[in-house]
């Protein structure tokens, strides 16, 4: 098939246009990320100011739900004055050390044997029903049991937030290996990377994800474990000061220990989020 | 292209069955006897569902339980030690993605020479040098998700290249790209297989792609896959575009769409509750 050139166009120069486009572009995300950021602050905030002015013209019980800025008040004694603010870092102290110590025994653990289940097929039929059994129980009735091995006091304690942490991590750690596009493990075979180099380079990075979702549901455990063994101890640490201060009817302080104890949940969660950003920059925010 | 009388993988009476989940065998081989030659480029092509990607993969060492033998006979005409270290024995570029997502594109490359010993500028010119090929080199630093489908498959295909395998893999590379890059990608595989005489062995679902890339068209049944037809593809043409207008071209592409017609439409036949939509064979 033949023809005649009807019309050609030179590609005209596009460059001038281009960046007005991308001035466009980027002050749409510029806008859109101003808006998100009013938001989170708006929405608490309304709530905190709905919260003071219901308990101000006492549609709550003072007693009860004695309004933010009392609260807030109240609390600063605990900064304030040097007794109140020792006995306030000894509970945190306590609370941290278990719950670091917790977290750090158990991830560790729970990467390595989940690593070890998803490369292993061996380990993982000798482990799964182990696994299976012990998982689904909520670990908070393994509690007297860790009492009768470890003893009332720390380790009990940090010995029951690792086997929280443990789960959590060794299992989505397992199912990010053994569940990654099985593509990546052909690429690895087919170019023949050596064991070391495919385990950092291929199976590693394909588990990223999972393992971060790991950590932070198993930070969410160690928590919720942390704070309900000291409840029931009652010997120190944040949990202990929301348990006692609630008894006793220092509400304002169990008010504090909650906002403690939710910062810092909060804190874990974005530290956790950043690290996932750090170690796998390739996934889409 | 002359291939040279040694073999380079030698298939003989390669059965393949596969356990489907509920306990059921799929057939998807069956005898097949075939002999790639060192230096040949080797199409396969067939209907969708009839074993081209299972027999690649054994090729490729990635499946090792079947019935029957295949005799690989690659890095021992190689000559010295340092031009051995530099060479792949097999490289595969894949059906589906097979971009790393935590890699750049350089990197995605560079994952390829973990078992070769090169230099650092030895590594850096290949790079450089199949990134330019396949288009990609203004886009050394961006991440798979940054780039089209197109442009990640050729981004396999670099990382493929650059390995200067013995036996080069390749199920249907070229069939995530759109019609004009995929001409030219083609014209650059035969201009570098022509300068490498390199042994390959190609997947296709397109048989005007096979007759322009191949020495040798191998056509295979419907599943189970038997070996039903090959034919040696003696046109000149030094360009893609030349090829075609061939008189040779054309009559051996008709052969090939008549035989293969007649396998969808046996395969439809015998399989009533089977997808039909497994059965089309792409024809430009
Ligand atoms: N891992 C597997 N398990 C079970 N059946 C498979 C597996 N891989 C492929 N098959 C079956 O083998 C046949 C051939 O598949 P494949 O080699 O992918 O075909 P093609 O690449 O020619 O389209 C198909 O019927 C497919 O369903
Ligand atoms: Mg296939």
């Amino acid at each position: 098939m033949t023809g005649n050139v009807v019309s050609a166009v030179a590609t005209p120069d596009l460059k001038g246009d281009l960046s007005g486009a991308v001035e466009r572009l980027r002050r749409d995300r510029a806008h859109e990320r101003r808006k998100r950021r009013a938001w989170a602050i708006f929405t608490p905030l309304a709530l905190l100011l709905g919260w003071e002015l219901a308990s101000r013209f006492g549609l709550l019980d003072e007693r009860f739900f004695p309004s933010p800025l009392n609260i807030v008040s109240d609390a600063l004694r605990y900064f304030a004055e040097p007794d109140l603010r020792a006995d306030l870092l000894v509970h945190l102290a306590q609370s941290g050390t278990r719950l670091g110590l917790g977290f750090l025994l158990g991830a560790v653990a729970g990467l390595l044997v989940g690593l070890a289940i998803g490369l292993h097929p061996v380990t993982r039929y000798a482990l799964s029903a182990v696994i299976n059994g012990i998982y689904p129980l909520p670990k908070l009735t393994l509690y007297p049991l860790m009492i009768i091995f470890f003893g009332i006091g720390n380790t009990s304690m940090i010995a029951l937030i690792a086997l929280g942490v443990f789960f959590m991590v060794a299992i989505n750690t397992a199912s990010g290996v053994m569940y990654s596009d099985p593509v990546y493990k052909d690429v690895a075979s087919a170019f023949e990377l050596p064991r070391l180099v495919r385990l950092r380079t291929i199976t590693v990075p394909a588990a990223i994800p999972s393992v971060i979702s790991g950590l932070r549901l198993g930070f969410g455990q160690a928590l919720i474990i942390v704070v309900a063994t000291e409840f029931v101890a009652g010997d120190g640490g944040v949990g202990y000061l929301i348990w006692n201060s609630w008894q006793i009817l220092d509400v304002p302080v169990m008010f504090l220990g909650l906002t403690i104890v939710g910062l810092t949940g909060w804190l874990a969660s974005a530290c956790i989020s950043w690290l996932g950003k750090i170690l796998a920059p390739w996934q889409a925010d | 292209m002359k291939s040279s009388d040694t073999s380079a993988v030698h298939i003989d009476d390669l059965t393949k069955v596969f356990l489907s989940r509920d306990g059921r065998g799929v057939h998807a081989l069956q005898n097949i006897d075939l002999d790639v030659r060192s230096g040949e480029v080797v199409a396969i092509i067939g209907p969708s569902g009839c074993g081209k990607s299972s027999l690649l993969r054994i090729l490729a060492g990635l499946d090792q339980v079947y019935e029957g033998r295949v005799r690989w006979n690659l890095a021992a005409a190689e000559g010295n030690d340092k031009s051995r270290r530099g060479r792949l024995t097999s490289a595969t570029v894949f059906q589906s993605d097979s971009t790393l997502p935590w890699m750049t594109v350089e990197k995605n490359v560079r994952i390829g020479f973990a078992k070769l010993r090169l230099d650092r500028a030895d590594a850096a010119a290949r790079v450089a040098d199949v990134l330019q090929l396949v288009g990609l080199s203004e886009f050394p630093k961006a991440y798979p998700h940054e780039l089209s489908g197109g442009m990640r498959q050729r981004v396999a295909i670099a990382r493929a290249l650059a390995t200067r395998p013995h036996l080069l893999l390749m199920d249907e590379p070229l069939a995530a790209l759109d019609a004009q890059t995929r001409l030219v990608m083609q014209q650059e595989l035969i201009d570098i297989w022509r300068q490498t005489h390199s042994t390959v062995f190609y997947v296709t679902h397109d048989i005007e792609e096979a007759v322009t890339v191949a020495d040798r068209v191998v056509v295979l049944s419907a599943r189970p896959g038997r070996v039903r037809m090959v034919r040696d593809v003696e046109t000149t043409g030094a360009s893609v575009t030349e090829l075609r207008r061939d008189p040779a071209f054309g009559d051996l592409t008709v052969e090939l769409w008549n035989t293969i017609a007649g396998e969808v439409g046996g395969s439809l036949a015998a399989a009533p509750n089977g997808e039909p939509g497994s059965t089309k064979v792409g024809v430009a």
